[in-house]
């Protein structure tokens, strides 16, 4: 049957050319516009199962929360620069904007922008919000706004904190906590010094001194106050290809153009949304480059090989009308490629251009032999039809074999590549030819028109050195076989070592504008940006998720919607303390500072900055290094006593003499003390906190769009990349919390196990599938299995060769081994058909001919593949190494052991 | 017959020297090796801090009362050369001196269950005395090897009625001298918590002496070494030694 259809084909060619390329012309225009419709997604969940729980979750809450998709700002320089820079940035980003570049009305992509705490709302509920214990510690410090009453109260309450070291300092949050006291205290004593310095204060600072001192910091600043975050809500998700590269290029434009006016201030956008902005760009620009320097490397070695400009040119038209007919077939069956799939174009070139080079070959072959046209055009089609058709089919099931995979990324993979390959296979049996009969012809009449005869000389183009060497190792099978065993031993050892790399941020861009921010930003605030989510449908149901989540030993912090909303109970409890503030703070009376009050606030100054180098001391012990760095800051360190602190610098203004030192006090006491006591007296308020009182602000960030269903986000305590059992501690931790937790660590954990297994099985049937096409095509189980044996030796030398060259297994080049094994088999196939066309001992002939195209192949497959080499994308160009010597190992071991085998069987008939 | 019943007897009581001690006689052993009257050592301890360097203190200190009363003074790095602290009562009051301010101040009661300086210890773990015997109901669950030496398995459950710190302690005791090589602290879920490992096990002053501990925390997959670099059981405390006011010396 296959014998008729190539007869068919080649008749079609020679003598319906026109007709042929008006078909083909046709059908690469429909194509053509349906190839229009794919599309890609950035979503690593995209690769999971369709129906995964995980990804579900996940999407559904890309869907339902606005924060869950945000545009992170990072912001570095000093505070009062990236401060100033984020206050111009807020509302900029807020207007409509326009896409650089792109001729499209200006749109508005920001929702809202977080990037200061509410404080209006801390201040009217501040209290409500703290603990019952904390209440009860620092009550006491809110009955006396006066400044000598405030500093003894302040140590009190400092003393009282202090005996319970280990419960303040005892886990993140509470480091955290203990900084923005720490940090409240200095800025509130700078603002003493500053007032005694030059006499007054404005207002409005010493208000903010107080806010700093009641509230905290409003900015989202880093440990050293030296970054700055903003959250971008923007009014797309991730669920929004399109839109996460306009809306992200259109924020990246505006934050530029700020930048301008904040030349000490760097800032850079990062977060889910620039990640996957970033990521889909460079992964299409690598394949762009991919793609462009894999042609033009293919066409330059065809070049050569054929030594005539024709045969390349044809070759990669083939291939490209290939690709375009693969293309549209694939935006039907898969219209949204992900980050795996969308390089199937890329091995469809690898190994789409192998059937032109096999049919060019044996044609061209042909051709400078002498045969005629019609007679060549058949005589190639069916020397090389074999064993392209055969090679095209194993291929294509090893690739369609990936589909019992769970994981959409392999069975994605597969089903796109399997379609893509036979696509371009019928292209090179049924355009091919045509394209090789009207350049003949008009070869012919350019031919006749200078005088010549219209057939070329006969000519020979095998290749003569694979000849010989086949020819040795056909006489000398033993030691031949003997060679290949020990290197395969030895390769077989190495194989055994080669280790799993489990960061995927080694398979990102180096240098990633988006993921070096990550980077920033764990480093300079210690939070991972590869949170997890669990998702409750009440406040109660979030607040047990949430304190289940907290007492995780992998669990750095957990934020949600109840941090606002304390329980009703918890309410009740803090309520008679808040009174008693209210209380407290209502009868308290500022009294005017008097020069004899002096000693005593001096005194208690004293007692502060002996608190804060305790406090140090024992940060230090405790291995705090945030809180002792930060109090380092304030008071200095034994080892290096500084020349100047803020204490230092006010113990020298008390020298100005008592009256003065009295009045300054006093313009200080002025400025703050209302504003402290109506602040106090603001927060002291027992009115029920519940959903309907959270500002919009707060609520948007934990609650869904119809207010049903409520957010809990996870930060790990560890670095889930680089630490593979730590990622399984936490997903395994968080989903023994809940069922439906998910986010990047749950996500990237399944994805590691799905196509862990998905690949062994994969690669499993893809064996058996083979062997059995080969036992079809065959007829002989004795062909089938050594047809086989190359491609079972070159796996081994390639995981060997990969370990010995430094290189480790990871999530991308995973996949070249079930990939090898379709793509590997291709050589021992040619060579076998040939040689059983060929006959016995005609290893010089196979090898010199069909050795020839298969190296060509090989050539092909690695200048494709190698080319994702210069991706910027790393996890191409892992990918690639593997298969160059995957690709490689197969061609070596097919023209080592084939015709080893041919000496032996040959011999014995 | 008389060969029968001398054989009978013979066998009988090399049966009951043979028999195994019961969990309370082996923890009873335990304390007592473990539980020296007085010492004086001096050591390093080290730590990672919150943002994963390694941190090491060297200090002094001094037990008296088999464990109920230590002083522990820091004598490296500079910034805490002087620092002390002061446990009396199996770790049921503290103290701790600073000298940079030269303020003695008391911890909280509840200090004790909390991690001692950033360390995997707490306070009562590093607190003597007879916790173990007080505390705990001790079994006997298993004879077996352990790191090349024939072992004692015991199993500590915590008496509640009298706060052990703990709820479930296995601990594995050397047969050759009841000296423990291992412990496995259980959380209030049953999980193995921490895990401590006493090695380089030395003969000092005729009491075993383990020269280097490591306490893991199996949660927070961290762990601190504390290294004994000398050691003395032939200190005598000087009157008023474990004092708030020799504290500050």
């Amino acid at each position: 049957m296959r014998d008729r259809l190539i007869k068919q084909l080649a008749d079609l060619a020679v003598n319906k050319t026109r007709l042929m390329l008006w078909i083909m012309a046709g059908i690469t225009l429909i194509t053509m516009i349906l190839s229009g419709g794919m599309s890609m997604t950035p979503k690593w969940s995209d690769m999971l199962p369709e129906g995964d729980k995980r990804t579900i979750e996940f999407d559904r809450i890309l869907k339902e929360f606005q924060s869950a998709s945000s545009i992170i700002v990072v912001a570095q320089g000093n505070e009062a620069d990236i401060k100033a820079f984020a206050d111009d940035l807020a509302p900029r980003v807020l207007d409509s904007l326009t896409i650089p570049g792109k001729d499209k009305d200006p749109a508005i992509y920001v929702r809202r922008v977080d990037y200061k705490a509410d404080l209006d709302f801390m201040k009217a509920h501040g209290f409500m919000l703290m603990k019952e214990d904390v209440l009860k510690n620092m009550k006491d410090v809110f009955q006396d706004p006066g400044l000598a009453g405030l500093l003894t109260n302040m140590n009190n309450s400092f003393e009282k904190e202090y005996i319970q070291p280990e419960e303040s300092m005892s886990n993140r949050e509470e480091e955290d906590g203990a900084l923005i006291f720490v940090n409240g205290i200095n800025d509130w004593m700078e603002a003493v010094g500053h007032t005694l310095r030059t006499g007054s204060i404005r207002n409005s600072d010493a208000e903010a001194a107080v806010d700093k001192l009641l509230l905290g910091e409003p900015y989202f600043l880093s440990y050293d106050r030296e970054a700055l975050i903003m959250n971008l809500i923007p009014t797309f998700s991730m669920m929004d290809a399109f839109l996460i590269v306009d809306g992200t290029d259109a924020v990246q434009a505006v934050l530029n153009d700020v930048l301008k006016d904040h030349p000490n201030v760097q800032a850079g956008l990062s977060g889910a949304i620039a990640v996957g902005r970033d990521e889909m760009y460079y992964s299409s620009q690598g394949l762009e480059i991919s793609i462009g320097l894999s042609f033009f490397l293919i066409g330059a070695l065809l070049f050569v090989a054929f030594r005539m400009a024709m045969a390349p040119a044809l070759a990669l038209l083939n291939l490209i009308i290939g690709l375009i007919w693969a293309a549209g077939i694939v935006a039907v069956v898969v219209p949204v490629l992900n980050i795996m799939t969308a390089m199937f174009m890329i091995i469809l070139i690898g190994l789409g251009i192998d059937f032109s080079i096999h049919i060019i070959s044996t044609f061209t072959e042909m051709r400078a032999k002498g045969l005629s046209l019609e007679a060549a055009t058949l005589a190639g089609l069916q020397k090389s039809g074999g064993g392209v058709s055969t090679g095209a089919l194993t291929t294509s099931v090893a690739f369609l074999a990936l589909m019992i995979g769970d994981s959409r990324a392999m069975s994605e993979l597969g089903l796109v590549t399997a379609i893509g390959l036979l696509a371009v296979m019928v292209s090179s049996f049924v355009l091919l030819p045509v394209f090789l009969v009207v350049r003949e012809r008009r070869y012919a009449k350019k031919r006749i028109k200078k005088g010549l005869s219209a057939e070329e000389a006969p000519r020979d183009l095998t290749l003569k050195p694979l000849g010989k060497v086949g020819l040795f190792i056909q006489d000398n099978p033993w030691s031949s076989i003997a060679a290949v065993f020990v290197v395969t031993i030895l390769l077989a050892f190495s194989a055994r070592q080669i280790t799993f790399n489990h960061n995927m941020m080694d398979l990102e861009a180096e240098g990633l504008p988006s993921i070096m921010l990550q980077d920033t930003v764990q480093e300079k605030f210690d939070l991972s940006m590869d949170f997890a989510y669990l998702v409750s449908e009440s406040v109660e149901e979030s607040r047990e998720l949430r304190k289940k989540a907290k007492e995780l030993p992998s669990v750095a912090s957990v934020e949600d919607i109840s941090m606002f909303i304390p329980s009703a109970q918890e309410q009740a409890e803090r309520a008679p303390y808040i009174e008693e503030i209210h209380e407290l703070m209502e009868r308290a009376q500022v009294t005017p500072i008097r020069p004899q009050d002096l000693d005593r606030i001096r005194m208690e100054i004293e007692r502060l900055e002996m608190n804060i180098m305790e406090f140090q001391s024992m940060a230090f012990l405790g291995g705090q290094d945030k809180v002792y760095a930060r109090c380092t800051e304030i008071v200095g360190s034994v080892e290096n006593p500084p020349d100047v602190t803020v204490f230092s610098n006010i113990y020298g203004l008390f020298d100005q003499g008592p009256n003065i030192v009295t009045a300054k006090l006093n313009a200080f006491q002025d400025a703050y003390a209302d504003y402290f006591k109506a602040s106090v007296l603001q927060m002291a308020n027992t009115s029920p906190l519940s959903l309907d009182v959270l500002p919009e602000s707060i609520v948007d960030r934990y609650a869904s769009k119809d207010r049903s269903l409520f957010l809990t986000t996870v930060l790990p305590s560890g670095n889930i990349w680089q630490d593979k059992p730590f990622m399984e501690q936490f997903a395994n931790e968080l989903e023994s919390v809940s069922e439906r937790t998910t986010g990047m660590p749950v996500i990237m954990r399944a994805l590691f196990e799905i196509i862990g297994r998905d690949g062994r099985n994969a690669a499993y049937l893809t064996l058996v599938l083979i062997f059995l096409i080969l036992l079809l095509d065959f007829r002989s189980f004795k062909y089938a299995l050594i047809a086989m044996l190359p491609l079972a030796t070159g796996g081994v030398w390639m995981v060997g060769l990969m370990q010995l060259f430094g290189l480790q297994l990871d999530m991308m080049n995973v996949m070249a081994l079930p990939l090898i094994l379709g793509i590997g088999i291709d050589d021992g196939v040619h060579v076998v058909h040939r040689w059983r066309i060929e006959g016995p001992r005609s290893a010089q002939v196979v090898l010199s001919s069909t050795g020839k195209a298969v190296l060509l192949t090989s050539l092909t497959t690695i200048l494709a593949f190698g080319s994702m080499m210069f991706s910027p994308f790393r996890g191409y160009a892992s990918l690639s190494y593997a298969l160059i010597f995957g690709v490689g190992a197969c061609f070596f071991t097919t023209i080592i052991i084939l015709p080893a085998f041919m000496g032996l069987l040959d011999k014995r008939k | 017959m008389t060969t029968r019943i001398i054989l009978f007897v013979l066998l009988s009581f090399s049966w009951l020297v043979a028999q195994a001690p019961t969990g309370t006689e082996i923890i009873n052993r335990v304390t007592e090796i473990m539980s020296p009257e007085n010492s004086y050592s001096t050591g390093t301890q080290t730590i990672i801090t919150s943002s994963g360097k390694e941190r090491v203190f060297e200090f002094e200190s001094w037990a008296a009362e088999k464990g109920k009363s230590t002083l522990t003074r820091y004598t490296k790095p500079a910034a805490i050369r002087g620092q002390a602290f002061l446990m009396l009562n199996n770790a049921d009051d503290i103290w701790s001196y600073f000298p940079r301010t030269k303020r003695v101040r008391k911890l909280a009661s509840h200090a004790k269950k909390q991690k001692m300086q950033g360390s995997d210890f707490t306070y009562e773990d590093m607190g003597g005395g007879d916790v173990f015997q007080t505390k705990f109901k001790s079994t006997l669950l298993a004879e077996e090897t352990r790191d090349g030496e024939l072992v004692w398995k015991v199993e500590l459950l915590g008496i509640t009625e009298q706060d052990p710190p703990y709820p479930k302690i296995i601990l594995w005791a050397r047969q050759s001298d009841y000296f423990p090589i291992a412990l496995d602290y259980y959380d209030d879920n049953g999980f193995n918590s921490k895990s401590l490992l006493l090695s380089d096990i030395q003969m000092i002053e005729d009491y075993p002496t383990a020269m280097a501990m490591v306490m893991t925390d199996n949660n927070e997959r961290s762990s601190t070494t504390m290294r004994t670099l000398e050691v003395t059981y032939a200190w005598e405390p000087p009157e008023g030694f474990f004092s708030e006011r020799n504290l500050k010396k």
